[in-house]
């Protein structure tokens, strides 16, 4: 292993499954004013603050935190991020949606939910005894559930884990550049960035592992 | 199955967490879902195919793992749509609408809350029962304030086929439990034709079917495509596609029959038949009849004895033809002024058509004109001079561009659906006489913007109701409906827009309340094969489970009705199936009574799910045959019994844009017209790859999208004139609006006609203000609202002019936030 893969795998260590389950929750449904007070001023400001130290993450990071600055309250900006959110994933905004499903990234036609990445994922959850509350209503290859799955893998490590940060690479950056074309506010393009800047290193890292042991 | 909390999953992460690198996180400080559960998911539907029907043609989805893998075309269909592709990608598509949602202003302040922030796009997610006790209580409010003509549910549009899901069925049987409603009559398609045509044949003629194209192979020597293009538009039927136009187009030209297309487009029928194309200028068509018209009397090429025995009123028509009563006779001269077709040709077509047995199809684009009225009127009365009616071959046809008319009728029994609880009409689906108050359908703007104000229809005098609430189901408005800034306006006088729909439409982003319904995928239905031939019935079975939080229509409007306490009257105790089986039954029986074959229903529901139905005496229909040979014992629902080429009816009404007898009115704007302002005329024609708006947002849009926007077609020397290349971007624009577009350079297009197809869905880039451009290319943006006569009120779908140039604003693509590359 490198200097330099030591030095970052440490940095990702700190706080990556953190930002993974993070991620998770935020992609899952836009931030009441509740989370936006906690992303403002509490545990979730400060694990931004970590994470923005990180020279990969601090551009996403940093949109976000703009996005954020506002003088509007909490609500307000809740309401501001769930206009954005439902413009830029939920289909409202039309042919300029950034879909958050592998599928639309990885599939037999461009832009088509459904696809082999969700029998995949379903098999992949299967794996590991779970499957999507059948009360959220998202398909297994919602990046949402991905990320849940991601930060469990992560939390224990292994094989599984290093397959599961390449998956979310392969097609994470298409959806970050969606994403920087539609979200003008930013915080969604920013969060998308951040994840995006995540995953590419981590999986690169992982590649550097392997590397090294061969 | 176990659920594991969002804690209780962080918390083992971090036990894990510490185990491996010593960090323990905290919690994230806020209440969050738990997305994932322990153990294992619901068993998926077995692989396999499913047989089911679509507006496209039947086809067989092959089933995964509970997810729709790929479409092929049902075997029996001969001539399937590049467009079924597009049906699954509707289903899949990233638009789907998933949750019901609610326009934040009007979730936090009530019906009638910030009307100018409507399309903006800033909805909320809720539950189903919170969006629906809205529903249901807003319209009580509506009822109970306002009174039973305060709320529109006259919803149009091209819905999903299916005898039980049908949505705007199922809307008004949910109205009239609860109160009552204002309708709406007619239909975009063929509103002026279908009023003024029961005055002249008796009939709706529009949906009725024609003389069969075997007897056309057979008999026509001359078919004549006058505003038709049924190669492009018969790949869809308002029930499931048969095609069966296809077979006796394919037959005629193997034939070698003598085709002419007149059309201002070189059309996909006249490269098909490699046609003879003449293009007149649009909207000049009945002085090209009138031209033809005198000709053959000019020519002594009139059927006298055929105008005598058949028709009234002619006596009284060519004064006016002559020039008698104007002074203007209606030479091929003075119609080669109006139309720009050479007089030889105008008299060379009189000569042809009289000399050769002659099929005149025509389109309903014809009407859908200011004062369209008088095309079809002034077509039957060009066929009458020719006498073939009634002849095999011969005469004129309404339908042979619509859902294959012309395809023999098979033997078999009638397929009935769920009611609305209102009075059917016969001839269309659509019509019925429920409703406090009915309004001509594409008057519902006009009906907005003017409440209390009289109008005329059809010899009625009424008022539009004080409209505060609307719902639609199954339809596009916002992209179907004429003149689209005058729209938005009109728009933000409602308090309430409610819409119910499978996708993110341009209608859906303008609504105060979504509900989220399945595509016709997600539900099982039952319904015909071929809106003519009607060769069978097919079991359209569920391909997949409703994706998202989607419900049936049926079950939405039901669950409305059970907050009304009327919800056993709206379900009749029956579930999906029964109703299913109730239609197939009443099927049944007519069958046995006519000693048709047919299997019981569970032999039908669980074996091949299509019952076919011989085709026998349907192969050489004639229309007006019995007329012809009998006009007393066979005569037509007019006054008369026969072809009035003068109403005394529509005299009556003393209308002074539509007399008593067709003649040329000058429209309010045209090409060449003389107090036209702009310079080219823009044809709003069908889409070929699409369903007028529906599939827009599907794959299909990428294999004809020019620059990400909708084509405009140009003829090169109108191109050149403008410095636009190929591939540009242009800006196509008149008073009404501005629209993007891509340009295409071909000389399909006659110069000074250019070419965006309805259905393109309205994109405003800053909805809600009065002329903002719309960025994708909704060609009624453009098109004028006014309808096409006070007898018929339809609408000018095809009555634009405009003027089109190379576009050098800002980019429209967002792309300044676009994010550093990633690392690699």
């Amino acid at each position: 292993m490198s200097d330099h893969s030591k030095t970052a795998d440490a940095v990702a260590s700190a706080d990556a499954v953190a930002a993974l389950d993070w991620l998770s929750v935020l992609f899952a449904r836009p931030p009441g004013a509740d989370a936006v007070a906690s992303h403002r001023r509490g545990p979730v400001a400060d694990l931004m603050t970590r994470l923005g130290g990180d020279a990969d993450l601090a551009w996403g990071i940093a949109r976000m935190r703009a996005a954020l600055d506002g003088d509007e309250d909490d609500g307000a900006a809740a309401a501001k991020l769930e206009r954005a959110y439902g413009l830029t994933f939920e289909g409202i905004g039309g042919p300029r949606t950034a879909p958050p499903y592998e599928s639309a990234y990885r599939g037999a036609g461009p832009r088509r939910l459904f696809q082999a990445p969700t029998a995949e994922m379903e098999a992949l959850l299967d794996e590991q005894g779970f499957t999507v509350a059948a009360d959220i209503g998202l398909p297994a290859d919602h990046l949402a559930v991905e990320l849940a799955l991601a930060a469990w893998l992560a939390s224990a490590g292994g094989p599984a884990s290093a397959a599961m940060t390449r998956r979310l690479a392969d097609w994470v950056p298409d959806f970050a550049a969606d994403c920087a074309a539609i979200d003008r506010d930013g915080f969604w393009a920013g969060a998308a960035a951040a994840l995006a800047a995540l995953a590419v290193r981590e999986a690169r890292l992982d590649t550097a592992r392997q590397d090294d042991r061969t | 199955m176990s659920r594991m909390t969002h804690d209780e999953f962080q918390a083992e992460m971090s036990r894990r967490a510490f185990l491996r690198a010593g960090v323990a996180f905290g919690a994230l400080g806020f209440a969050a879902p738990s997305l994932l559960v322990s153990g294992a998911r619901a068993a998926a539907a077995p692989d396999g195919e499913v047989l089911t029907g679509s507006h496209w043609g039947a086809f067989r989805a092959k089933v995964e793992g509970g997810r729709w893998v790929s479409v092929t075309p049902w075997e029996k269909d001969p001539a399937p749509s590049h467009q079924l592709p597009g049906v699954m990608d509707s289903v899949y598509s990233p638009t789907r609408i998933k949750y019901p949602m609610v326009r934040r202003a009007y979730l936090e302040k009530g019906p009638g809350a910030d009307p100018d922030s409507r399309g903006a796009g800033d909805f909320v997610r809720v539950s189903w029962d919170q969006a629906l006790d809205l529903v249901a209580k807003e319209l009580q409010r509506v009822e109970k304030t306002y009174g039973p003509a305060a709320t529109f549910a006259g919803s149009y549009g091209w819905k999903s086929p299916g005898r039980l899901h049908n949505c705007q069925s199922l809307l008004r049987r949910m109205m009239n439990l609860k109160g009552s409603f204002v309708n709406a009559s007619g239909d975009y398609s063929t509103a002026a034709a279908q009023i003024i045509l029961p005055h002249v044949l008796g009939t709706l003629e529009v949906y009725e079917q024609q003389t069969v194209w075997p007897v056309v192979v057979d008999n026509t020597q001359l078919m004549v495509f006058w505003g038709a293009d049924p190669v492009l538009t018969n790949q869809i039927g308002w029930v499931v596609a048969d095609h069966g136009g296809y077979e006796g187009m394919k037959a005629l030209k193997a034939k070698g029959t003598k085709v002419i297309c007149i059309d201002p487009v070189k059309t996909d029928t006249a490269e098909f038949f490699g046609a003879e194309w003449i293009a007149p200028r649009p909207q000049t068509d009945v002085a090209l009849m009138l031209g033809i018209a005198h000709t053959l009397v000019d020519e002594k090429l009139v059927d006298e004895k055929f105008l005598k025995t058949y028709t009234t009123g002619y006596d009284k028509f060519l004064p006016y033809l002559m020039g008698e009563t104007d002074k203007t006779p209606k030479t091929a001269e003075w119609a080669a002024g109006v139309s720009d077709v050479p007089a030889d040709t105008i008299k060379d077509l009189a000569r042809r058509f009289a000399k050769n047995r002659t099929m005149i199809a025509a389109g309903w684009s014809l009407q859908r004109q200011q004062y369209g009225e008088q095309r079809h009127w002034m077509l039957v009365t060009l066929a009458s001079m020719l006498g073939q009616i009634g002849l095999p071959g011969g005469g004129f046809g309404f339908s042979y561009h619509y859902a294959n008319g012309g395809t023999p009728s098979a033997d078999a029994p009638v397929l009935t659906g769920i009611t609305d609880g209102g009075k059917a009409k016969e001839g269309a689906a659509w019509l019925t006489e429920s409703g406090a108050a009915s309004i001509p359908v594409a008057r519902v703007v006009e009906m907005i913007l003017n409440p209390g104000k009289e109008f005329d229809f059809n010899g009625v005098k009424a008022k539009y109701p004080s409209v505060k609430m609307a719902y639609w189901v199954g339809g596009n408005p916002f992209v179907h409906h004429q003149d689209r800034n005058r729209q938005v306006e009109a728009w933000k006088k409602l308090d309430t827009f409610i819409v119910q729909d499978f996708q993110w439409t341009p209608t859906a982003r303008f609504a105060d309340i979504v509900l989220p319904a399945t595509s016709s995928y997600e539900r099982n239905d039952i319904e015909s094969v071929g809106d003519y031939g009607g060769s069978a019935i097919i079991a359209m079975k569920k391909v997949v489970d409703p994706v998202f939080e989607s419900r049936n229509d049926y079950d939405i409007f039901a669950a409305i009705a059970e907050r009304f306490g009327k919800g056993k009257e709206f379900t009749e105790g029956k579930s999906e199936m029964d109703w299913i089986k109730s239609f197939y039954d009443a099927a049944l029986t007519q069958a046995k009574a006519k000693k048709i074959a047919m299997p019981e229903f569970d032999a039908f529901w669980n074996g091949t799910g299509v019952v076919e139905f011989p085709v026998t005496s349907g192969k050489s229909f004639v229309r007006y045959a019995k007329f012809r040979e009998d006009p007393l014992l066979e005569p037509l629902g007019t006054p008369s019994g026969k072809i009035e080429i003068y109403s005394k009816n529509i005299e009556k009404m003393g209308y002074d844009d539509c007399g008593p007898y067709p003649r040329w009115y000058e429209p309010a704007e045209r090409l060449g017209g003389p107090t036209t302002k702009y310079k080219l005329h823009i044809a709003t024609s069908h889409p070929k790859s699409r369903l007028h708006s529906q599939l827009c947002g599907t794959k299909l849009r990428e294999t004809y999208a020019i620059a990400g926007h909708e084509p405009c077609w140009i003829n090169p020397k109108d191109a050149a004139e403008r410095g636009i290349a190929d591939g540009d971007v242009v800006r196509v624009f008149n008073d009404r609006g501005q629209i993007l577009a891509g340009a295409k350079l071909t000389d399909a297009m006659r110069p000074g006609v250019i070419r965006v197809n309805e259905g393109g869905w309205y994109d405003p880039q800053e909805p809600g203000k009065a002329g903002t451009l719309c960025k994708y290319g909704d060609v009624n943006t453009l098109s004028m609202d006014v309808p096409t006569s006070r007898l018929g009120q339809g609408n000018c779908g095809h009555s634009v002019v405009g003027e089109v140039e190379k576009y050098k604003g800002p980019a429209v693509t967002v792309d300044v936030f676009t994010a550093p590359k990633a690392v690699t």
